[in-house]
Parts: C-alpha cells; structure tokens; sequence
C-alpha cells in the first residue's frame, strides 16, 4: 500500500515539474514575443504571469484532489500546446488575446467541473441515449434558421443565442463518441458475429448496426450541409477507427476506407467548394492572389522561418489571412522555425501516445473504447487541419485543439482532456496503483445510506 | 482489443511522420525557392521594418528621422484601410 501511495505522489510530482517548465515557458515566451513586436516589456506582464501560474497550479490541484492516480504528461502537454498557441494569439491580435484569457479561465472551470462531475468514467456509459439525442440536436442546431449562422466563413457552424456565439459541434463529437464506446462496448460481439446472411457474405445484423449508421449518416449529412469538410472528415474517421477496434475486424477499415473514398469522389463532383479545395492544393499557385492567397502566403511564412524561425514577433504572421485561428500553425513555423513547429507537432504525439496508452491498460471494454475515440478526435483533428495548412491534405477549416484562439474548440478540448485524466485515473485504480478509496460522491450517497437506516432503526419513517 | 490499438497507434505516427517530411520540406528543401519568389513581399517586409538610425548632419540638425509607421493595413477587414484624405460624399 505504500508503493502505491508513493506512485501516486510520484505521478504528481512529475505532472507539477512539468506545469513548472510549462508556466516558464509560455512567460518567457509572452515576454519574448512582446520585446519582439515592440521592444518593450509589456505593461500586464505582472497580472500575466499571476494569472499563468494560478491557472496552471488550480487545474495540477484539481488532478492531485479527484484524479492523483492519472497519467502524468496529460494536463502538462495540453498545458504547454494552450501556452504556445496563447503567445501566438497575443501576437497577432490583442484584442483577441483578451477574449482567448476569458475562455481560458471558463475551460479549465469547465476541466474541473468535468473531473468533479464524472467520478467514474463507467457513469458515463449510462447516459448513452441521451448524449445520443444530444449530439443529434448539437450537430442541427446551426441549421435552424434564426439562430445559425455563418460568420461569412461560408460554414455554417455556428449558433448565435442573443449576445454568446458558439460552435456546437466542437461538443457534438464529445457526446457522440461517448455514445459510439458505450453502444459498441455492448454490441461488439453482435456486430463482430455477421448473423445476417447475404448469399456468401456475413453481415452485422442490421437490428445491432442500425443506430450506429443513423449516427454516422446523420452527421455526415448535416456536415456536408453545413459545408464543414473539416468535421465530416473527423466524425467519419472517428467512426470507423471506433467500429474497427470494437470489432477487431480489418474488414471495417477496408469497407471504411472504401466508402469514404467513393464519397469523397461523390462530393468532388457535385460541390463546387470541395472542387475548389481539391484545385487550390493541387496548385496554389494557380491563383496566388485570390483562391490560393491564403496557403500561398502560409507557405511563404514556414520558409521565411526556416529552421530556427524569424523569431517571436518578429516575423509577419498576420499577412496570413485567420492566422490567429486555423493557420495558427503557419505562424509557429514561421516565428518558431522547423523547431518550433516540429516541437508542436511532438506535443501532438505525446498526447496521442498518452491517450492510446490508457486504451491499452484499462480491462474495461467501454473505457478502452472512450479512450480510443477520445484521443481519435484530438489526434486526427490536428493532422486534418496541419495536413492542411502544410498542403499534405487538401485544407479544410477546423481548428488546431488546444492552440488557436475560439472558445468553443479550447472548452470542448478542456472537458475531453478531463475525461481523458479520469480514465487514466480509472485504470491506475482498477491496476491497484493506488488504493481505491471511495469519490466524494460516493462518500455522501454512504452517508446519506447511513443516515437513513439510522432512523429506519430508530423508527422514524425517513 | 490491444493489438488494434497497437496498429492504430503505428498509424498515427506513420501520419504525424508525414507531416514532418512535409515541414521538412517546405521550411528546408523549398527555402530559398520560396523566398526568391517575386511575388513573396516577406523580405520586402523585413527591409522596410529595418530599425534606422536618424540622419544628422554636422552641425547637429536632424535631416532624416523614423517614425513608427501605423500598421500595415490587414489583409482580411477592409475597415483597417483608412483613406484620410478621401472625404465621403
């Protein structure tokens, strides 16, 4: 018991030297990019500073209090990725930097909130129909009129409720995934058997595959709708990557593959803006002035950066149009260099690594599947929209987690980080890590019990 | 269960090397490509932000001087181009 005690203690006091380096880091990193812009030592460095360390040493206490048995490079790496970007935002636009402060506070509220309402990751799983419902009405909300509109960034993904504006689908994909574990941890097998015979092949039998496909059509249909490929992208592979570790059947990913080529061709015929896409990353320099403006200047960006960058505030990231928010990554290359952009990019899959690898620890199917997906969203997001901006992949608008500036995308990413840790901690608790002490929760409900049989024995009707 | 996980994680990492090559590439091989581009204006940029010192002559009169120059009008909001001396009709 005190090898396990010490593991836990020696788990916290790694993830805190980490959040140390990480609060040095964005500091020197905010006053750098700020001698860099104006040669001066800005006027808020000190309520800065305060507001940096106090955020990050809150959300170490709010893991050491409900989660001390989690993974400890988590909340580190998602700390160091939100500090970068933040000194990024700064730099570009401080009028957004102010905003961006705002969100910061409300998601690592909404982190800890997440930590203290979902004690055990098992809860979760109850709730799937509801989180079902909840991701269909999030997904559809932008297309009610009245309330969803564009913000002439020609989707249509976002939802205006008098003076707050968000992006419901950053949530969406949380709730679905948590419904996507929770129905294929319990369909697995049923769907992996093939009872449904057609001539020579197996299939799932439509009764157990039904929701899952209703599931997955309905946000493809309303993300072509909406015109965000981004997402379309991210909930499709989201989808499959999960059916394929259910299942532990090759044969989805191939069919998976296959559908999504066909309808991508499908989508390339008929959308003029997917054609669009298609021909500004096959040739940028077809129109570099109008339609490849954009990836041109960001290209032009990572090589006036090189390897070492021009810098912090010193390059020109602002001649890249939404610099601040999906091209946020143009600018690190720019500013930072191959170094700084490729240290990014490591970050990225640290968090990948960390999130697979509480997938492979935990015994509990459920578990292993949130973790998959979870970790899915965060790490196929950052390749769709990096792919992107490097012109690997064609570009499609979705925001890079944890480092451009939007509120909806840095809360949604905070309250996945906070499952993320709670699975982690679940694991090390089932692993006997660390001893399993009865939650908060779980301490009042025994002493609500106790209470009540104490006047039950008494004979006082409770 | 474990070994899919195994071959996703071989996955993610084949795609996050990719991205690497890519940037390798851009910020690298294509460098000096790039930045030999007429119509790339980043080193005119870099030139007209130059820090310079003020002209003086001998007898201690300031003939040259920099001023800080308002910023250079955004790409994307037509509202940060100001024409001053254009009065609306």
């Amino acid at each position: 018991m005190a090898r396990a005690m010490n593991l836990a203690r020696r788990r916290r006091s790694g993830e805190l030297t980490l959040i140390i380096m990480v609060a040095l880091i964005t500091g020197g990193g905010y006053m750098l990019a700020a001698l860099g812009t104006n040669s001066e030592i800005p006027a808020r460095i000190v309520p800065f500073l305060v507001a940096l360390v106090a955020l990050l040493i809150i959300t170490h206490i709010a893991v050491r209090l409900l989660a001390r048995g989690a993974d400890a490079t988590i909340l580190p790496l998602a700390a160091f990725l939100h500090g970068i970007g933040y000194v990024m935002i700064t730099r570009i636009d401080e009028r957004l930097a102010g905003l961006q402060t705002t969100w910061s506070f409300v998601s690592v509220a909404a982190f800890i909130a997440t930590l203290v309402i979902v004690q055990r990751a098992t809860d979760l799983a109850r709730y799937k129909w509801l989180l079902f419902t909840a991701g269909a009405v999030l997904l559809v909300l932008p297309m009610v009129p009245g309330i969803g509109t564009t913000f002439n960034t020609g989707a249509r993904i976002w939802v205006q409720l008098g003076p707050i504006n968000f992006q419901p689908g950053e949530f969406a994909k949380l709730a679905l995934a948590i419904f996507f574990a929770s129905y294929l941890a319990d369909t697995k097998e049923l769907i992996a058997a093939g009872t449904w015979k057609l001539g020579p092949i197996h299939l799932p039998s439509p009764r157990y595959i039904a929701p899952l496909l209703i599931a997955w059509g309905f946000s493809v249909m309303v993300m072509v709708g909406e015109k965000d490929l981004g997402s379309s992208l991210l909930f499709f592979t989201l989808f499959i990557v999960m059916l394929w570790v259910a299942t532990q059947r090759i044969m989805y990913l191939i069919a998976g593959a296959i559908l999504f080529a066909g309808a991508a061709y499908i989508a390339w015929r008929i959308f003029g803006h997917v054609q669009e896409r298609v021909d500004i990353w096959l040739n940028p320099w077809a129109d570099p002035l109008d339609d490849g403006y954009q990836i041109v200047q960001a290209l032009y960006g990572l090589s006036d950066g090189g390897i070492l960058g021009t810098g912090l505030g010193v390059g020109s990231p602002n001649t890249v149009p939404e610099a601040q928010n999906d091209f946020i990554f143009a600018s690190i290359g720019e500013e930072l260099g191959l170094v700084g952009a490729a240290t990014v990019l490591i970050g990225f899959m640290l968090l990948v690594g960390a999130g697979l690898r509480i997938a492979m620890r935990t015994e509990n199917s459920f578990e292993k599947l949130l973790a998959v997906g979870l970790t899915t969203i965060m790490g196929i997001q950052a390749f769709i929209i990096v792919g992107g901006v490097i012109k690997v992949i064609p570009l499609t608008g979705i925001t890079l987690p944890f480092v451009s500036y939007g509120g909806s995308s840095l809360l949604a990413n905070y309250v996945l980080l906070a499952l993320l840790i709670r699975l982690s901690d679940s694991s090390a608790r089932r692993l006997g890590e660390l001893p399993d002490d009865p939650l908060l929760g779980e301490r009042w409900s025994a002493w609500r019990l106790r209470r009540s049989q104490r006047r039950t024995y008494r004979g006082v009707t409770p | 269960m474990n070994r899919q996980i195994r071959q996703l994680a071989a996955g993610f990492m084949a795609l996050y090397i990719s991205l690497f090559v890519a940037l390798n590439y851009w910020q690298v091989e294509r460098q000096e490509d790039l930045n030999s581009r007429v119509d790339n204006k980043r080193q005119i940029l870099r030139e007209f932000n130059q820090p310079r010192g003020p002209i003086i002559t001998a007898d201690g009169v300031v003939v040259a001087d920099s001023v800080a120059a308002p910023p250079p009008a955004s790409t994307t909001s037509s509202a940060a181009i100001r024409r001053p001396t254009c009065s609306p009709t």
